[in-house]
């Protein structure tokens, strides 16, 4: 036994209390099977499909837009903007932000780990009812897929209506004969429909999952996986309370709150009661800015968000304090969630001859 | 040369007023003084204490110097002041129950503070007193994060009942 092993043993022996959350407060690690929807299996035609339509600005009214616009690897599969923009944007992040196009007034959601998405204390939600999007309007990553494809802002742009698109997006397809024949591969008889569409993409998103991060590998007993800067923050983290929502696996409860975060801009596009998912921890450090809207820009902000926080109404939520002197330990508790490798491929080219990725 | 010291043992509490503690934990210590002058004494102090809150356990110990006022040295109630500096080592452990393990790390450290208190000394036996000892030189400073929250670089309150031996 080391000395500072047998000094710790020492100190708990004197007193013998560790902080016991309630189980509704606690953190764990990921699952290492990613589930999926018993129509949908994760089969490598699927999944090697899925990333070319999730690459290929096809998918777009004008060709111009694709998933990866808004879900680049390098920015964690966020945009790396604090809202995005959509149809009639030009390249990738802060040339983005600065250029012409569409603003969609909410921030990108990481595409990485969304295949847990319900996935809390209490276990897993079914595939088929995983909860998608700041505000939850939709379930399931098969049926997600299918929004931003129909969305004005994001890719649909106004050369079709929203009833047209998909039959649009099906008759294009289906006169790529590299494409038929891959939808053949991956859904045999099926071959080229919305749902296949919507399958495939769903298919390859399941695969962006990080490998287990220093968090998931101490908890699974590799004591040297988190420094003691890393354990203090996480112990704060869960002292002050944010693990009342940030908690599980995801660090998420999967539930809406109404936080005090500034407003943007624009005016939010959603049902106008401001509540919004607590978004999962999880591979933070590569996803600013940060919140639905974008509003807090860099880590510091999230925890100075908390510490400046005002709760003026009995409808808000949030008050809680991040640990006092914790700056540091919580900081590097965030990498302690983020240091998971994962894939980022980008494809040089996809079926339709477009540049992946868009313009 | 210094004659003996007069000794008083003390016990008593901290209130810690740094990083995420709030409760306050017992404390136990001994002053040594040395007469200077007729209002003046020479004191070292020494005393361990603990801070327990929410799964962490702090034990630390100071010892420190410093000079002691006391206008009224006769007086059967006698106020007195006192200024000084020292140096509160500590070990410190944090522990989570969470459902995989129990998270915990070990830490230890030590600060350099400037201390002032003021007190009675009763009949020139007992004493009752109360101190703040501020943090002028802190165990670690932010090198990552550079928001806008408090530092954590600010004391502990001491409270005692003193007895000379
Ligand atoms: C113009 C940028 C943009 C494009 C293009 C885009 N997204 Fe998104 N994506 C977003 C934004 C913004 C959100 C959050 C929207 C909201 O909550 O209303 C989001 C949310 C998501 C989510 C929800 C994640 C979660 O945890 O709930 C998934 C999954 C996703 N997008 C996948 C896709 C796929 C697949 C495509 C292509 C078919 C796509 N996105 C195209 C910007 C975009
Ligand atoms: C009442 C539930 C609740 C508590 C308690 C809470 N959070 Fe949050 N957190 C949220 C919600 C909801 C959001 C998203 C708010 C929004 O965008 O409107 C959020 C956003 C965040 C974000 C930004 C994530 C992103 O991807 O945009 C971080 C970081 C964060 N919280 C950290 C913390 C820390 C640290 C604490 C403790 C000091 C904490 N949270 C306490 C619910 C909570």
């Amino acid at each position: 036994m080391s000395f500072h092993r047998l000094l710790s043993v020492a100190l708990l022996l004197a007193i013998g209390c560790s902080l016991k959350p309630p189980a509704s407060e606690t953190l764990s690690s990921l699952p290492t099977s990613v589930p999926a929807p018993a129509d949908n299996p994760t089969r490598p035609e699927a999944v090697e499909l899925g990333r070319a339509l999730f690459w290929d600005p096809i998918l777009s009214g004008n060709r111009d837009v694709a998933c990866a616009t808004c879900h680049h690897p390098s920015f964690g599969y966020t945009d790396g903007l604090a809202v995005s923009v959509g149809v009639g944007g030009r390249g990738v992040g802060s040339a983005r932000a600065a250029g012409p196009g569409a603003r969609v007034a909410r921030n990108s959601m990481s595409v990485l780990g969304a295949a847990f998405n319900g996935l809390t204390v209490d276990g897993a939600a079914l595939p088929e009812a995983a909860p998608m999007f700041w505000d939850h309007r939709t379930a399931s990553l098969e049926a997600q897929a299918l929004g931003p494809i129909k969305n004005e802002l994001e890719m649909r742009g106004n050369a079709f209506r929203e009833d047209e698109i998909l039959d649009e997006l099906v008759a294009r397809l289906s006169g790529i004969p590299e494409y038929v024949a891959r939808f053949r591969a991956a859904f045999g008889a099926e071959g080229v429909t919305a749902t296949t569409l919507a399958k495939a993409i769903a298919a390859f998103e399941r695969t962006l999952v990080p490998s287990p991060t220093s968090f998931d590998r101490y908890m699974a007993g590799d004591d040297g996986a988190m420094t003691a800067s890393q354990i203090r923050g996480m112990h704060g983290f869960i002292a002050q309370g944010c693990a009342r929502c940030h908690s599980g696996p995801m660090l998420s409860d999967f539930k809406l709150h109404r936080l005090p975060v500034r407003e943007s801009g624009a005016p939010d596009l959603g049902d106008g009661t401001g509540q919004f998912r607590t978004p999962s921890l999880r591979m933070i450090t590569l996803t600013a800015p940060y919140m639905h809207n974008g509003t807090v820009t860099t880590l510091d902000g999230t925890i100075d968000f908390y510490h400046n926080l005002e709760v003026t109404s009995p409808l808000l939520e949030g008050d809680v304090e991040p640990p006092l002197g914790g700056g540091d330990d919580l900081r590097a508790f965030y990498e302690a969630l983020s240091d998971g490798t994962f894939d980022r491929t980008i494809p040089e080219r996809v079926p339709s001859g477009l540049p992946p990725g868009g313009t | 040369m210094l004659r003996s010291p007069e000794v008083t043992v003390r016990a008593g509490a901290v209130f810690p007023m740094f990083l995420i503690y709030e409760n306050p934990g017992p404390l136990a210590g001994v002053t040594l003084g040395w007469r200077l002058a007729q209002r003046l004494e020479l004191v070292a102090r020494g005393e361990a204490g603990a801070l327990f809150f929410d799964g962490i356990q702090r034990y630390q110990a100071k010892l420190g110097v410093g000079v002691r006022l006391m206008p009224w040295p006769k007086w059967p109630v006698s106020p007195w002041v006192q200024l000084g500096v020292g140096t509160t080592a500590h070990a410190e452990r944090v522990g989570v129950v969470l459902p995989e393990r129990t998270a915990s790390a070990t830490d230890f450290g030590a600060v350099v503070t400037a201390d002032a208190s003021l007190g009675v000394r009763i009949v020139q036996r007992f004493e009752v007193g109360l101190g703040w000892d501020h943090i002028v030189v802190p165990w670690s400073y932010y090198s990552v994060y550079m928001g806008n929250e408090a530092d954590p670089h600010r004391g502990y309150a001491l409270a005692w009942f003193g007895v000379k031996l």
